[in-house]
């Protein structure tokens, strides 16, 4: 049986059908969930984040162009509140670093080699500066290509694979210190 | 650009998998060549990989209950029943449409302006082409207004929406207190007379010209404008805006400007094109800024 696509799904929520909705929400809802759950640190701003999310996918429904695809708008959606989220922090003074990070994100490695890795990880994505870590969230995280990227962030192909390719620089960086940081801990 | 600094270019889209084979075949085949992007891709591969151990969470339960929840309280109606939906499809995308709507729309400002302006000074013939001009370009901009977003991602949707609720705007002050009436008016009482009666008939129009065309443009391009607007944008949108806007009001010019005033008519038209970059500019900048 030929499975819906997104679009079509969201046309259909739009005309009525609540299942529709389950369906998007099924595909979609966790990857939005840990976008904001990786860029943020934090579980329960993430959780509010999702819900606004949706939210808007559904009192904005109608608006909804079928042409453009459903992930892109729905991310587009998301980095606008990610954006706002950021801004309302540093107007807060709050600091970014993993000080803020809930520790429940660390459970998700099981040994302790994977944890410290993890941690290495997680202190770098941190690190890079914001229009650098959307492009590798959304292109490492949820797998969108850089012409989608493009079309989010509102900014040209090139532009994207290029805040990429400086972010992977920095993230090498920020790894390798991380890395010798740790080990020189232990 | 040297092959080093395409490779380099490509490199994130090749660590995604993203580019065609044959792009993917030339990029692996440059690497061996070159020392350096050799040891630039298999550490960029590295941090990559490395960023796996980053897995996903599932969503907590509560949360997802919640959401579809939401999705059901606010349960659509359908689409026979959504009169936005029927509105928006009769007029997406259809020429024809948007030429009606902009007739409707050029009648409706024309009627409100006869009871500030002598349409009685104008010839038949200037009247007829601008009624047909301004229902030209009301269509247009509704009709870009209805316009699917082109692949480049440029939309015309949101300049087309500020130009028309500004054009509003302008018509519903000129009704209530008509540009050449205020020339008149602080020319003569006020605090500004001295100024005003010493500036030419055309300066005077430019001024005024400017700030009854900056007023409603700040007003519809603050209230249009999204909040998280890109600094970087907001001039290019403002004066996209401004553009629409100021052809909008050409015709109601020209109308409230007795024929062969010349001097008039361009000194009102450069002043409002002014004002509306400014306006549009400003309503943008605010929004980003302040709201």
């Amino acid at each position: 049986m030929k499975t819906a696509s997104d679009e079509e799904l969201m046309s259909a929520y739009a005309g009525g059908n609540t299942a529709a909705f389950d369906e998007l929400f099924a595909r979609h809802g966790q990857k939005v969930y840990n976008l904001f759950l990786r860029a943020l640190g934090n579980a329960a701003t993430a959780s509010d984040l999702t819900q606004e999310t949706f939210l808007r996918v559904v009192t904005a429904r109608e608006r909804y162009e079928p042409a453009r695809t459903f992930s892109s708008w729905l991310y587009t959606i998301a980095m606008n509140l990610l954006r706002d989220q950021i801004r309302r922090r540093k107007r807060q003074g709050a600091t970014e670093d993993l000080s803020t990070v809930d520790s429940e994100l660390s459970h998700a490695a099981p040994d302790e080699e994977n944890a410290e890795r993890l941690a290495a990880v997680q202190k770098a994505v941190q690190c890079l500066p914001a229009e650098q870590r959307e492009v590798i969230l959304l292109a490492k995280y949820q797998a969108l290509s850089y012409a989608e990227i493009a079309g989010v962030l509102g900014i040209s192909e090139t532009a994207a694979k290029q805040r990429a390719y400086r972010a992977l620089k920095t993230l090498r960086e920020c790894m390798a210190r991380e890395w010798t940081h740790s080990r020189g801990k232990s | 650009m040297t092959a080093c600094e395409k490779f380099q270019a490509d490199l994130p889209a090749l660590l995604s998998d993203e580019p065609t084979a044959e792009r993917k075949a030339q990029l692996e085949k440059h690497a061996p060549s070159c020392a350096n992007c050799a040891a630039e891709m298999s550490e960029m591969r590295a941090v990559w990989k490395t960023l796996d151990v980053w897995q996903e969470q599932t969503v907590p339960a509560p949360l997802a209950v919640a959401i579809r929840e939401q999705a059901r309280l606010h349960q659509p109606v359908t689409s026979e029943e959504s009169l936005v939906v029927r509105v928006r499809q009769l007029f997406v995308q259809s020429p024809i449409r948007a030429l009606a709507l902009g007739l409707l729309t050029a009648i409706i400002a024309t009627i409100m302006l006869s009871f500030r302006v002598d349409f009685s000074l104008i010839h038949p013939l200037g009247l007829t082409i601008t009624g047909a001009l301004w229902t030209a370009l009301f269509g247009l901009v509704y009709y870009m207004l209805t316009a699917e977003r082109d692949e480049g991602g440029l939309s015309w949707k949101l300049p087309a929406q500020v130009a028309l609720i500004a054009t509003g705007l302008f018509i519903a002050f000129t009704c209530l207190n008509p540009m050449p009436y205020s020339v008149q008016y602080c020319s003569a009482n006020g605090p500004a007379q001295t100024f005003c009666s010493s500036l030419s008939r055309e300066t005077a129009y430019c001024i005024f010209g400017g700030f009854y065309a900056m007023l409603p443009m700040t007003i519809a391009s603050y209230f249009s404008a999204k909040k998280h607007a890109r600094h970087n944008k907001i001039f290019r949108r403002g004066s996209l805006a401004a553009l629409m806007f100021v052809l909008l009001l050409a015709p109601s010019v020209y109308l409230q400007c007795t024929p062969f005033a010349f001097g008039l008519l361009i000194g009102w038209f450069s002043g409002a094109l002014v004002g509306a970059v400014i306006g549009g500019t400003v309503g943008y900048w605010v929004r980003y800024k302040f709201a």
